[in-house]
């Protein structure tokens, strides 16, 4: 049988994972309260590739660790790209 | 009033995406950065909600301390964020190293649509529409 766990659970259990919660109960400001851990792993893509089959709007992928040295993007080139 | 995570110095918004063509959507994490020209989307999860480079309007290239990254802009039908829904709203693909914690930004695209009040500390954001038409509300962007 697969528990529900609050975000603090989920979070000590998989630490500096992405989690794919199903069931997803909310906080008031929209944080996760709870929800049943389906599938765990380092990056996104393994995450995704593991649980492609959920569509529901219940549904979140959250990462449980601080962000680590995340700079973001420095310049942006729209105008020379190729349209598709 | 809206709230922001706090995670590593950073705030995070939860926005809403619809999968393609169906009226499910998924709530997503992204970074608020006003460094940003549009907002952003890790693939793999664009790819989940559906969305594919055969949707896309553009070519995107952005050049960054992580070297270039080739992505491509879709539109989805509607963006939900921060108690605002914008339609037909503008996401930029791109690889992400989500081992960083990170798989979306929310960038100018949406934010230049509001005045903003954040309390950093708090988290708490007030987001107040500007009055421009709806016509102007893409200009300067693709």
């Amino acid at each position: 049988m697969v528990a529900r766990m609050t975000w603090a659970e989920i979070a000590a259990k998989y630490p500096d994972q992405w989690v794919s919660l199903i069931d997803v109960s909310l906080e008031e400001n929209g944080d996760v309260k709870s929800g049943i851990v389906e599938a765990t792993g380092p990056d996104l893509k393994t995450v995704i590739k593991k649980n492609r089959n959920v569509r529901s709007s219940s549904h979140q992928f959250k990462y449980t660790g601080a962000v680590k040295n995340f700079l973001g993007f420095a310049k942006w080139d729209l105008e020379n790209a190729a349209a598709h | 009033m809206p709230r922001l995570t706090e995670k590593g110095g950073l705030l995070f918004a939860t926005v809403s995406v619809p999968f393609k063509n169906q009226d499910t959507f998924e709530l997503l994490d992204l970074v608020v950065d006003t460094g940003a020209f549009l907002s952003i989307v890790d693939t793999s999860l664009v790819d989940y909600l559906g969305y594919s480079a055969a949707d896309a309007l553009k070519k995107s290239v952005l050049d960054g301390a992580a070297g270039r990254s080739e992505g491509y802009l879709i539109k989805v039908p509607n963006f939900k964020c921060l108690g605002f829904e914008i339609p037909d709203f503008q996401i930029a693909c791109h690889d992400m190293n989500t081992r960083l914690g990170v798989a979306g930004i929310l960038g100018m695209n949406f934010l230049k649509l509001f005045r903003i009040d954040l309390n950093y500390n708090t988290g708490e954001i007030y987001l107040m529409e500007k009055i421009i038409p709806a016509s102007a509300r893409n200009r300067n962007c693709p």
